[in-house]
């Protein structure tokens, strides 16, 4: 009853709240009409969700995990790794391969499971101005992979962000942040550097017999750019040591499990002439796991993990305009190096051949204007893997047609996706392959959205469907424990609603509604969710309020698990140079319980009981910023 | 050469996600400010200020500069010898450089942020309403 009371209050104040027409407001109103996000989103690539620095600023948003919660059905899952999990069905990284990230134009890539998504879902934010979340395969113009979710991070840039930027963060568990910023700009070339140290002492969770698990998590991220006219280099560098929480403990108490993760990109991108890009990376990923159960007779009792992976891409882009049509082309290598040790019970598990994987994709796109207003999307691609060792070389085709209308009040969206995605080298390399045939698995979307573009009231309702063969898993019922190709189609339907009402620059409300439901899940059955949230931004001279609430519904056999979240965050601004702020999240530790799917109850037998835990921790956290 | 100056432009109030209209209320109001005339001509060589100036409701491009009762200046290549004529720049550079330069509109720590120089208004004998006061800035903090 008090939150709702607390809504109500919340919502008259932005009700009556004026506007004001002093040049500070116009300064605002410029910022965020000029918001780098106006530049980079891309409206007829797909479906999006967009977070502009406004919005992350104004809801403190300290990591990616915040963000990735807000993902129709979906949501923030985390593994019994304690690692970020699309899927989290069941100690593989399961669907990562489905989620991509990149920074600007450069992707995040851990070759070994086709995303690093599992690295870096939850990475410290405070170097990134804004950040695009695109639904099912977007335009070739964002990525070449093929998705279910991009997430593109866009970092800040010096010619907005000249100087230096400190900040200190403090909290719940000791849990603490320190980061520095500088950028300059120069007649010729201008640059960016931030650092950040982040210890994070997650909420201890009780697994079987009230034992504690740990999943806290040490990082050291540095990030940098340097740009010229037509040249862009990105640097980018995380050391992570973390507790691997559950770990892979049959009875989810492992005596100890830690992992150590350093990952490092150098990315060049050039316009070499006009129209025609051209981008080089590398990436290098080292990964350590050590895990002893505290059962001694577990079948797994210790086991050591050592991955080293390397990725190099080349692309090469080519964009047109002709008569009607903006056409892109063009090609993209991809060189994959990896090994993949594993010790079981202190004997080396035969170390497979299988080291290396290469992708060449080549696509065409089109944009063809049919009529005023109105636009025909086609693209496709054929990309060719080559593997070494026994693993036979593979070629596929995918291609997505999309239908846009716009008007000045609307905009009106149909895409349909056809998808292939290569396996991930890791399934051929680890222990729980056993020889099973694995296959490509397929995606195939249609996603209609219809949208009104008129402000104050920005509404959207987007309707999808979603098929999913050979999704690999983990099959436990096997022994031992099998990689396998779910060749069951998951159905996915999903369904989302956007309200965003903008009373005027100072106070603004944002929701979303969101239905889905999974047929044919792995491990059988379907899975229905209810998840949104609402989201209050006020401002108040030289306060911002951001209040949140987080609905979270799953219903299954007649039952419901209604829970709701809330979070708040106060910011003062006690002068240009000094910042102050305060956030609060899952305040009530009232937020969506998952389940780690393969735990084991000591108690009883050993049966399969999974545990339930809150991903999101209840922290709150103060922080100091102060710019120079 | 041309690349140079290229960067530069885009170095500056980074045009590359520029809203015009929102640019011209604040032109306005800050040459409103700064020269006490209903009707204010300004001279710019930058093409991409024109459509600001022109959408201004009190603001009027001129041809020459010698008929111009300010100078908007944006990057170095469009900056004329050093004159009498009172500048307005978006370039930090040119701000720190030029003693003309009266004030600046720029983005610092992701904000756009206006700043007048308090000496240099007072070489000009401008005296700007109390409302203005909170920006002006003098050169030694800058």
């Amino acid at each position: 009853m008090y939150k709702l009371l607390l809504l109500l209050i919340l919502l008259s104040s932005t009700l009556l709240s004026e506007s004001s027409e002093s040049m500070d407001s116009l300064l605002d109103d410029f910022a965020k009409k000029s918001d780098f996000s106006v530049n980079t989103k891309k409206d007829n690539s797909g479906e999006l969700l967009l977070y502009t620095r406004k919005d992350l600023e104004d809801m403190q948003v300290r990591t990616l995990n915040d963000i990735v919660n807000d993902i129709p059905f979906f949501g923030y899952a985390e593994n019994n790794f304690g690692n970020p999990d699309f899927f989290n069905i069941g100690g593989l990284y399961s669907g990562t391969n489905m989620i991509h990230l990149y920074i600007d134009n450069q992707e995040i890539s851990y070759g070994i499971f086709l995303s690093a998504y599992g690295i870096f879902g939850n990475i410290d934010l405070d170097f990134v101005d804004h950040i695009e979340i695109y639904m099912i395969s977007p335009s070739y113009a964002q990525t070449l992979n093929s998705n279910t979710i991009l997430i593109k991070l866009y970092s800040k840039d010096a010619s907005r962000d000249a100087g230096g930027r400190v900040t200190l963060k403090y909290g719940s568990r000791d849990t603490h942040q320190e980061t520095l910023t500088y950028s300059q700009n120069f007649t010729s070339f201008n640059y960016y550097a931030y650092g950040s140290h982040l210890v994070e002492n997650r909420m201890p969770y009780n697994s079987f017999n009230d034992v504690e698990l740990s999943n806290d998590r040490k990082d050291i991220h540095l990030f940098a750019t340097l740009k010229t006219q037509d040249d862009l280099i990105q640097i980018n560098y995380l050391k992570r040591e973390q507790d691997a929480f559950a770990s892979m403990a049959l009875t989810a108490i492992p005596q100890d499990a830690y992992t150590q993760t350093e990952y490092f990109h150098i990315g060049y991108e050039r316009e070499i002439l006009d129209n025609l890009d051209f981008q080089i990376n590398y990436n290098s990923t080292s990964f350590n796991f050590n895990h002893i159960d505290s059962m001694k007779n577990a079948p797994i009792q210790k086991f050591k993990n050592e991955i080293t992976d390397k990725v190099i891409s080349a692309k090469l882009q080519y964009k047109m305009n002709f008569e009607n049509n903006k056409i892109l082309m063009g090609i993209n290598s991809n060189y994959n190096y990896f090994t993949n040790k594993e010790q079981i019970n202190n004997t080396q598990y035969p170390k497979s051949d299988y080291t290396k994987q290469n992708r060449t994709t080549i696509f065409l796109e089109d944009e063809f204007d049919i009529f005023d207003n109105t636009l025909l999307i086609a693209g496709g691609k054929y990309v060719y893997t080559q593997n070494n060792s026994d693993i036979k070389d593979d070629n596929y085709l995918s291609h997505r047609v999309g239908l846009i209308y716009k008007d000045n009040s609307s905009i009106v969206k149909f895409f349909h996706t056809c998808d292939e995605l290569a396996i991930f080298p890791y399934a051929y390399t680890s222990n729980v392959y056993q020889g099973k045939e694995l296959y490509n698995q397929n995606i195939r979307s249609s996603t209609f959205s219809v949208a009104n573009r008129d402000t104050p009231l920005l509404a959207k309702l987007t309707l999808s469907y979603i098929e999913n063969t050979n999704l690999i898993s983990l099959d436990f019922t096997q022994t031992p424990t099998a990689i396998t190709s779910h060749t069951k189609t998951m159905k996915d339907y999903l369904t989302y609603l956007n309200i965003n009402y903008t009373f005027n620059q100072n106070h603004e409300v944002k929701s979303q509604l969101a239905y889905g439901k999974i047929t044919n899940i792995y491990g059988g059955g379907d899975i229905a969710i209810i998840n949104g949230y609402l989201r209050l931004f006020n401002s108040f001279n030289k306060f911002k309020l951001f209040n949140e609430f987080y609905l979270f519904n799953q219903l299954h056999d007649a039952q419901t698990d209604l829970t709701v979240s809330y979070s708040i965050a106060l910011s003062y601004e006690y002068s240009e140079e000094l910042k102050l702020s305060l956030k609060a999240n899952n305040l009530f530790y009232s937020a969506e319980k998952k389940y780690l799917p393969i735990t084991s109850n000591p108690n009883n037998n050993y049966q399969i009981e999974p545990l339930m835990h809150q991903t999101e921790d209840r922290v709150v956290l103060g922080k100091i910023e102060y710019l120079f | 050469m041309k690349k140079i100056f290229l960067s530069i432009l885009l170095l500056t109030l980074n045009l590359s996600a520029f809203d015009t209209q929102m640019a011209s209320k604040i032109f306005d109001k800050i040459f409103l400010a700064l020269i006490d005339k209903k009707e204010i001509y300004v001279y710019t060589k930058d093409e991409r200020y024109y459509e600001v100036i022109e959408q201004a409701p009190h603001l009027s491009l001129v041809k020459n500069s010698s008929y111009a009762d300010i100078v908007l200046v944006n990057n170095c290549k469009n900056l004329s010898p050093e004159s009498s004529l009172k500048l307005f720049t978006t370039n930090l550079t040119i701000y720190k450089k030029r003693e003309e330069s009266i004030g600046i509109f720029y983005w610092k720590h992701g904000r756009p942020k206006i700043i007048f120089s308090k000496e240099r208004l007072k070489k000009f004998n401008i005296i700007v309403n109390k409302q203005w006061q909170k920006y002006i800035i003098s050169d030694s903090k800058i």
